[in-house]
């Protein structure tokens, strides 16, 4: 019985881990400050468990939850191609509102505040995956798929060109690289990723609501790349693991009633503090975030 | 090794608080696991169903327990993710634990397909209607949209209105709501004039939906809602002007705030509360907490009682204790009548009162 505890966590580790390694992609290899990663997510979410619910296979599902997500990478690249740092910040947190306003409020497609219960287990060639177990192996194989794609990108030659991007875009762009196009890539591959992350979510977690998507589900996932250091996928992976199973050893603890909330909060919060004071560019980062 | 010593540290730490709080807890109780939002923006509704809760443990342990036996409750915190409810439902379950209460729908729906597999029973006091039915593990003791929808629309009944507007909460509760209120109006009379809109909790200007709904010239208007904003909502509507009946849900009552914001403006406004909430409850609440009840602590108080009651009939096999609250159709508690569907929906008793 212990272990289906542990195969949720080791599930949610697969989930984050996909969701982490994408925006790797966008803020630690190519620069782009994107906090509209959850919207993506979301998108991918949405239209996975909505296909699934009008009963449409869930390999189909997974595909197009990634495949509409990155052309709303692709949407999102277009207006903030000239905007950096903060002002692409922004403009990206923005796109997230917008995509969760329309979750809330397009009832008719999305039940809004109500949410889709009952999305469907995965099932492939007749299997259903309805056991924790199947869905962990799964989850692990999809997490292992998409980091071992977002490696090859990133140790690639185009990978190298984005990092030119993030390092000096105008030197870049001197060198007659269309940084345009390459960072329209980059926001695009990281999409996909969230949209199969948030395919996975949904259909591992049976239920999805517009609360789900909320800028506070994105500050466990900047954690995670910072904590673990800007471009790099090994400290994304010890931090994905570190911040899943952390809050885990405080629920052991008996806290008072009182405090019982607050309390696992705060230890969690100083531990975080504590590590990013000694480690200010994460486990094995490569570069500062600016 | 000096890469490590980070990682060390934590672990050290995580060790130390371990030691420090572990309690094991004795033997021969029964342990009910609690899972509720004590953190973050829903933390004041969990924990008006954790004291609940907790008077009723209390009392019922000081009268002997069930059968002699303890009741524990284990705390939770899942601040209103379903991710971490899974969690603490899984890590609870391999401990053992058989029993839960807990509130929040996006959460307590997360957990069905636990309760289904595990067959744990779960109270999910929450108002979305997919909670009950897919399984005979989970109840629902909450204040039900379609029973307190009813006895709102029974306000305008006698009177000769022709025209009504609804605002509610854009959440699952609000719009369960606003549909059964659609439903009821038209089905007292089918030529009355609707219109309805929605609101956020963190909304503080209203005027805009109010005047659209003043331009049907609304007899009657049914609000839904809860905290500061519904406060801020009745003066606004006071404000432009509307004098006709102004009827709310349970709102008022669940957070006592609304009416001291919204003040002389709530006068002869209609709401529902519980109707057998007593005086002996209130202070019996306030000798352990010194401080006054939410009303939602009442359901938390009812789900440990109507729980302790199938326990000590039925023991700890969860298929007799689902069966046996489902039969019991009707349960006089302490200070509750609770009306028990075949769904599993435990209906609190209703009533509408008026602001004096």
């Amino acid at each position: 019985m212990f272990s289906a505890y542990l195969i949720h966590l080791l599930i949610l580790i697969g989930i984050y881990l996909i969701l982490a390694i994408a925006l790797q992609l966008a803020v630690g290899f190519t620069g782009l400050l994107n906090i509209g990663h959850i919207a993506f997510y979301c998108v991918g979410a949405y239209i996975s468990a909505l296909l699934a619910l009008a009963g449409w296979p869930w390999w189909i599902c997974l595909i197009l939850a990634g495949i509409g997500a990155m052309l709303f990478g692709f949407l999102l690249a277009v207006p903030t191609n000239k905007l950096k740092g903060d002002y692409l910040a922004l403009a990206t947190l923005g796109f997230s509102f917008v995509i969760y306003a329309i979750a809330l409020n397009w009832t008719e497609l999305t039940r809004g505040p109500l949410g889709l219960p009952g999305i469907p287990k995965p099932s492939l060639f007749g299997f259903v995956f309805s056991d924790n177990l199947a869905f962990l192996i799964l989850t692990i194989v999809i997490a292992a798929i998409s980091y071992f794609i977002i490696r090859r990108i990133v140790k690639s030659p185009f990978g190298r060109v984005l990092e030119a991007v993030r390092d000096d875009e105008l030197a870049a762009q001197v060198l007659g690289k269309n940084t345009f196009r390459m960072k329209s890539y980059a926001l695009a591959i990281s999409a996909f990723f969230a949209g199969i992350a948030g395919s996975l979510y949904a259909h591992y977690i049976t239920f999805i609501d517009p609360s789900s998507f909320t800028l506070m589900q994105l500050i466990p996932v900047i954690a995670i790349v910072i904590i673990g250091g800007l471009a790099s996928l090994k400290g994304t992976i010890i931090a994905t693991i570190i911040l899943i199973l952390l809050p885990e050893p405080l629920r052991f603890i008996g806290f008072p009633s009182s405090i019982v909330g607050p309390a696992r909060q705060i230890i969690y919060a100083l531990i975080l503090l504590l590590i990013l004071l000694y480690k200010p560019k994460g486990f094995y980062g490569k570069v500062e975030l600016e | 090794m000096k890469k490590y010593w980070i990682p060390i540290i934590v672990i050290v730490i995580i060790i130390i608080a371990v030691v420090i709080f572990y309690k094991p807890a004795p033997k021969e109780v029964i342990k009910i696991g609690a899972l509720y939002p004590l953190s973050g923006s829903s933390a004041a509704v969990g924990e008006q169903f954790l004291n609940g809760a907790l008077l009723a443990v209390d009392i019922i342990n000081r009268a002997g327990g069930v059968n002699g036996r303890k009741i524990e409750l284990v705390i939770d915190d899942h601040q209103n993710d379903p991710k971490l409810g899974i969690s603490e439902l899984q890590q609870r379950i391999s401990e053992g634990i058989k029993f839960f209460i807990g509130t929040n729908s996006r959460v307590m729906l997360s957990l069905i397909p636990i309760v289904k597999e595990n067959k744990v029973v779960l109270f999910a006091d929450s108002s979305h209607p997919d909670l009950t039915g897919q399984t005979k593990f989970t109840f629902r003791h909450a204040i039900i949209a379609e029973e307190n929808a009813k006895i709102m629309v029974d306000v305008i009944k006698d009177k000769d209105i022709s025209s009504v507007g609804i605002l509610t909460f854009n959440d699952d509760y609000g719009l369960v709501f606003q549909k059964a209120l659609v439903d009821l109006v038209f089905t007292h009379n089918q030529n009355t004039k609707i219109s309805k809109d929605t609101y956020l909790p963190t909304d503080t200007d209203f005027k805009t939906i109010i005047t659209k709904i003043l331009q049907n010239k609304p007899g009657a208007i049914f609000i839904v809602g809860q905290g500061n904003a519904m406060g801020v909502l009745i003066k606004q509507i006071y404000e432009l002007r509307f004098r006709g009946l102004l009827i709310s849900d349970f709102g008022p009552v669940m957070t006592p705030d609304v009416l001291k914001i919204a003040g002389d403006a709530a006068k002869g406004m209609y709401y529902s509360k519980f109707k057998d909430i007593s005086n002996e409850f209130v202070s019996t609440y306030e000798q352990k907490f010194n401080k006054e009840p939410g009303n939602l602590a009442f359901l938390g108080y009812g789900d440990i009682e109507i729980l302790a009651a199938a326990l000590g009939k039925s023991g700890e096999d969860t298929d007799k204790v689902s069966d046996y609250i489902l039969n019991l159709k009707t349960f006089n508690g302490k200070y509750e009548k609770m009306d028990i569907t075949s769904k599993g929906d435990i209906l609190p008793p209703m009533v509408m009162d008026q602001v004096k």
